[in-house]
């Protein structure tokens, strides 16, 4: 029967001669990185050494100068003859003699091999999980940002390569025989703590005098000696729990539910875990839980640390946080190169850390605060109290004083040197990402107790205003006493605050400690100090505020205060006696007026002579009344109020009365007044019955609107404007404006005004267009005036100023109708009485108040 | 929109005033004028219907003082109505004239006359200045200038004093007056033919 083989993936039994599984097609055998048929070639990586560090360049000298004809070095010379005492080995990796097997070339490791020319294993490389644990291992702070670098890239290897880690894979690739990784990351190691890590600064990592690092010297002497003591003290140290960061307690305490969900088949969590930290965490039952506890603050209850999520924590922190008693191949995250001494030694324990367990005093750094800030000094002291109190750095700081009295690491030194040379193949390395959705740190998980003890070493000014609104409503104001002192800034925060003069001008105005109430700086004191430049140093300067202005200016100063006295001040009103009206006289004055009129009038007496003396327009208006031919068609316009009827109709009626008896005119009433018309039908039913009963003839056109507009229009086209009468006939198709149908074709205009501005539009208006007509204008004697320039300049042919020129005009009439005559005597007695009440009551009044006046002063 | 306005309201200045020195612009001159003259009359109507409005609402809400709105309202739509139906000439116009409108209106004046006689008497008491003085002394020349005696004019007065009076003294103010009137006329028509003035709307 042929030699058959189990598919890997279906499990179905197949030929070995066959590549292809019959039932799923996927091949048998693994793909090797060299290809069939072909022969591993082997390195040479001498030409690297110009960049190894000194110290291994050394150590390869010194292993030739004992073999010229071994390319290995000395360590691999004792891996494959006997262990030697690791304090005679020169070479770096000279406790890696004590763990190899004597003649097992395939446990040398490919960066091993690299640097010595060995042929690598490609079965080991092909193990090799992809950890990122080197930072851990070696204690470089650089490697965290790489290890997050990779992190942040998604996997582009399968398969194999991405079990490999970054520092071997550059070591395995063929394609890049000429970049060592290795020699890199040693170069990197020896360089990055000297340039970034303080804290590697003053650490022995350099070389020492006899060429082997102090560090070496101490992991390979006690290797073996003490590696069984270490997790035993770790599990009985219950000090080691004090300085374990919150972080990493943290995540060991979630690792367990994170833990549940792999499955069964699925490759162990934990492979990627370093066993320095994968020791550290699981249960609390066995060794390694007590060295988990270690790492665990004692002042945070572990189970707040189970309750946080899992999610909080990396798969590697995780599994190291969780290695149950039952899988005692956790160790398989453990490089290939360490896990055989580390199966061999301590199952559950790095070797590294086994042996430097002992030198932990972590009770003396948590003593010691001071020595964590050196380490962190470039960070804020808020950093520092949100970073881990205990890191890696920690440790190395431990390590420190153990290397200063071993000088060999201990990682170094707890590799036995009798150990399993075959290192056991796992099945499947974790390709999932253990870092992918795990942050290192999650505020989010923190309990309260936590985030306390978090801040409980941030700047007074920080922690205060963090915890002032929990501690009391009251605005804590904060003085100047509470500021940060500027030594115990980092550099940085030093750059950014004020410089010391500004600082201490503000500090030296301290007595201003007004508490801000509100806004962004409420419950702040004194943090907006008054500028000390505007504090009075001195009493005030006096000024002197006598202006410096000479006589002339202080006069004219002087002129205008008093103008603006003058304004601003009131005016006194001169104060009068009280002139209490006198009822009586005004009743006396109204009796005897209305007695001597009404007595006057209604007796009809003719006591008084009418006017003799004839003005200058009256007999101009007489002349032209004369000059006036029969029958012709005369426009006469009322323009007066019903007030002045009386007066007007006295006036006009002598006029009027010569015309229609002596030359029997045509009148064309027209109005420029809204009681004109009525007032027009008025007059030609009143003084006029006698012509209207003998069949006199008139038309009335009725009000004419618009005021001087009104006059213009009817100027210009008087049978467009009204074109009918106030019956609504037809106007100018009646006899009395025959042949007339413009302005100028009347034979005289007579206006009838008691308004001067009524007389001056109808004048202005007209003058253009009336032509030649006469124009006689019967006006008030108020009015009358008003009227004479414009007979004066001949614009106006006659003008009959009131009773007065009625009364003159009635006299050239024969004394028709007789109107004027019958008010005269009263008009007159009414005027001499007005003038004796005006004149003797005047003077009397006149005396009144002199006597008055004199009485006042 | 406000310059729009200011444009038709110069340009009808414009043609109007040209068709007071050129005869090719009479017509149209002659059709705004009509235009203006059926615009003001239906302004006083709008002004008519207006005033009745107030008053009948003073009615409405029963002012004080709403009675004598109630008394013009119904004198108003009463004169219009008996105006419209009966024109100025019939009777009842005649006897609401002659028994209403111009008696009070005479009545005004008489009492105008009795104040103004009662004033210019007192008016030396309070204010013995020139200007009063001038002012008493005028209207006691007027008033003997005016009246007669029964024997004729009174001597001086009424044929030398008064008519010097009023044909010099008088006349000279009212031409001043009649100047300043024409200036600011004149000054205003052109102000509203530049546009500077715009009394239908707008500033």
């Amino acid at each position: 029967m042929a030699e058959q083989i189990k598919c890997p993936i279906c499990g179905e039994m197949n030929s070995a001669e066959l590549e292809l599984c019959t039932n799923c097609r996927s091949p048998l055998q693994p793909k090797s990185n060299i290809p069939s048929g072909q022969n591993p070639t082997k390195k040479h990586t001498a030409e690297l050494e110009p960049i190894l560090p000194q110290w291994l360049r050394e150590a390869r000298d010194a292993s030739r100068s004992v073999d010229p004809q071994d390319d290995s070095p000395d360590y691999l010379q004792t891996t494959e003859n006997k262990p030697k005492p690791p304090a005679s080995q020169p070479d770096l990796l000279a406790g890696l003699q004590s763990q190899t097997s004597d003649d097992d070339e395939e446990e040398v490791p490919d960066w091993l091999a690299s640097i010595t020319g060995a042929s690598p294993k490609s079965k080991l490389a092909k193990d090799e999980p992809a950890t990122d644990v080197r930072w851990v291992e070696m204690g470089n702070k650089d490697d965290f940002a790489q290890s997050e670098n990779i992190l942040a890239q998604p996997p582009s290897r399968g398969g194999q390569e991405d079990d490999v880690p970054a520092w071997l894979a550059g070591l395995q690739n063929e394609s890049a025989p000429e970049k060592d990784e290795l020699t890199d990351w040693l170069r990197d190691s020896n360089e990055t703590p000297a340039r970034e890590t303080p804290a590697f600064e003053s650490s022995s990592f350099t070389p020492t005098q006899d060429e082997t690092p102090d560090w070496l010297k101490q992991m390979s002497a006690d290797a073996e000696s003490k590696s069984q003591q270490v997790s035993s003290q770790l599990a009985s140290d219950s000090n080691f729990n004090v300085d374990t960061p919150d972080w990493l307690k943290q995540m060991s305490a979630n690792a367990e539910p994170v833990e549940a969900k792999v499955p069964q088949d699925a490759p162990e969590l934990n492979i990627d875990t370093p066993d320095w930290l994968s020791t550290l965490g699981g249960a609390s039952e066995n060794a390694l839980g007590g060295e988990s506890a270690a790492f665990t603050e004692a002042d945070v209850p572990e189970k707040e640390a189970e309750s946080l999520p899992p999610m909080d924590m990396p798969d590697w922190l995780k599994s190291s946080s969780e290695v149950p008693d039952e899988k005692p191949s956790q160790d398989t995250t453990t490089p290939l190169w360490l896990k055989p001494q580390v199966q061999s030694q301590e199952p559950e324990m790095p070797a590294w850390l086994s042996s430097a367990e002992e030198t932990v005093y972590l009770d003396q750094q948590k003593e010691e605060p001071p020595a964590q800030d050196d380490l962190l000094g470039d960070v804020p002291d808020w950093l520092k109290a949100a970073a881990p109190e205990k890191t890696i750095f920690d440790s190395q700081d431990e390590l420190k004083s153990e290397i200063d009295s071993a000088e060999t690491p201990d990682w170094f030194s707890s590799i036995p040197p009798s150990g399993e040379t075959e290192v056991e193949e796992k099945s499947e390395p974790e390709k999932v990402d253990p870092f992918a959705s795990m942050p290192a740190f999650t505020l989010d998980s923190q309990s309260e107790e936590n985030l306390d003890g978090l801040f409980t070493e941030m700047p007074d000014w920080l922690s205060g205003a963090t915890d002032q609104p929990a501690t009391s409503q009251q605005p804590i104001p904060i003085t100047n006493e509470d500021v940060l002192p500027s030594s115990d800034l980092p550099s940085w925060v030093e750059a950014m605050r004020p410089s010391d003069s500004g600082l201490s001008q503000l500090t030296s105005s301290a007595s201003d400690q007004t508490l801000e109430s509100r806004g962004a700086l409420a419950g702040l004191q004194g943090v907006l100090p008054a500028v000390p430049g505007f504090t009075p140093t001195s009493k005030p300067k006096a000024y002197s505020l006598k202006l410096n202005a000479n006589d002339e200016q202080l006069r004219h100063a002087g002129i205008l205060e008093d103008i603006l006295a003058a304004e601003t001040s009131p005016v006194p009103i001169e104060s009068f006696s009280t002139l209490l009206p006198s009822r009586a006289l005004r009743w006396t004055l109204a009796f005897l007026i209305l007695a001597v009129v009404f007595s006057t009038t209604f007796l009809r007496t003719q006591i008084f002579s009418l006017p003799r003396g004839v003005p200058n327009e009256v007999s101009a208006a007489i002349q032209v009344m004369q000059s006036i031919p029969e029958n012709a068609a005369v426009l006469v316009a009322f323009d007066y109020e019903p007030s002045r009827a009386g007066e007007m109709e006295a006036a006009a009626t002598p006029l009027l009365d010569q015309l229609l008896l002596l030359k029997r005119s045509r009148f064309t009433l027209i109005a420029t007044n809204e009681t004109g018309s009525v007032l027009a039908e008025r007059f030609i039913s009143g003084p006029l019955a006698f012509h209207q009963q003998s069949g006199m003839q008139y038309t009335n056109l009725g009000y004419l609107p618009g005021g001087q507009l009104g006059i213009r229009a009817f100027a210009q086209n008087p049978s467009v404007t009204s074109p009918s009468d106030i019956f609504g006939q037809p106007a100018w198709a009646s006899p009395t404006l025959q042949d007339v149908t413009a302005l100028n074709q009347f034979t005289a205009m007579i206006l009838i005004t008691d308004n001067a501005d009524a007389a001056r539009v109808w004048i202005e208006q007209t003058q253009g267009l009336r032509g030649n007509i006469p124009f006689i204008v019967v006006s008030s004697a108020q009015a009358a005036p008003m009227i004479q320039p414009y007979y004066d300049s001949a614009q106006v042919t006659g003008i009959v100023p009131g009773l007065y020129g009625g009364a003159i005009f009635e006299q050239y009439n024969a004394g028709r109708p007789g109107t004027a005559r019958n008010y005269w005597d009263a008009y007159s007695i009414g005027m001499l009485i007005a003038m004796a009440f005006v004149l003797g009551g005047g003077l009397w009044n006149l005396m009144l108040g002199l006597r008055e006046r004199r009485e006042d002063k | 929109m406000r310059v729009f306005t200011a444009v038709i309201a110069i340009a009808v200045g414009l043609m109007v005033l040209f068709g007071y020195f050129f005869a090719q612009f009479t017509d149209i001159q002659t059709l705004l004028l009509n235009w203006a003259i059926i615009l003001a009359g239906v302004a006083s109507l709008v002004g008519i219907f207006n005033l009745i409005a107030v008053h009948t609402d003073k009615v409405r809400r029963a002012e004080k003082g709403s009675v004598y709105s109630a008394l013009l309202v119904i004198a108003l739509v009463a004169t219009f109505v008996f105006g419209l139906i009966l024109r100025p000439q019939h009777q009842v116009m005649q006897v609401l004239l002659n028994g209403i409108i111009l008696p009070v209106e005479a009545t005004l004046m008489g009492l105008l006359t009795v104040t103004l006689l009662y004033a210019a008497i007192r008016l030396l008491r309070r204010h013995a200045d020139v200007m009063s003085i001038f002012f008493i002394i005028t209207a006691v020349l007027i008033f003997l200038g005016s009246a007669t005696l029964p024997f004729g004019d009174v001597p001086l007065f009424g044929t030398l004093i008064r008519p010097w009076v009023s044909q010099i003294w008088a006349l000279g103010g009212a031409r001043g007056i009649l100047i300043g009137v024409a200036l600011g006329t004149l000054v205003t028509g052109l102000r509203v033919l530049f546009g500077i003035d715009r009394p239908y709307g707008g500033k």
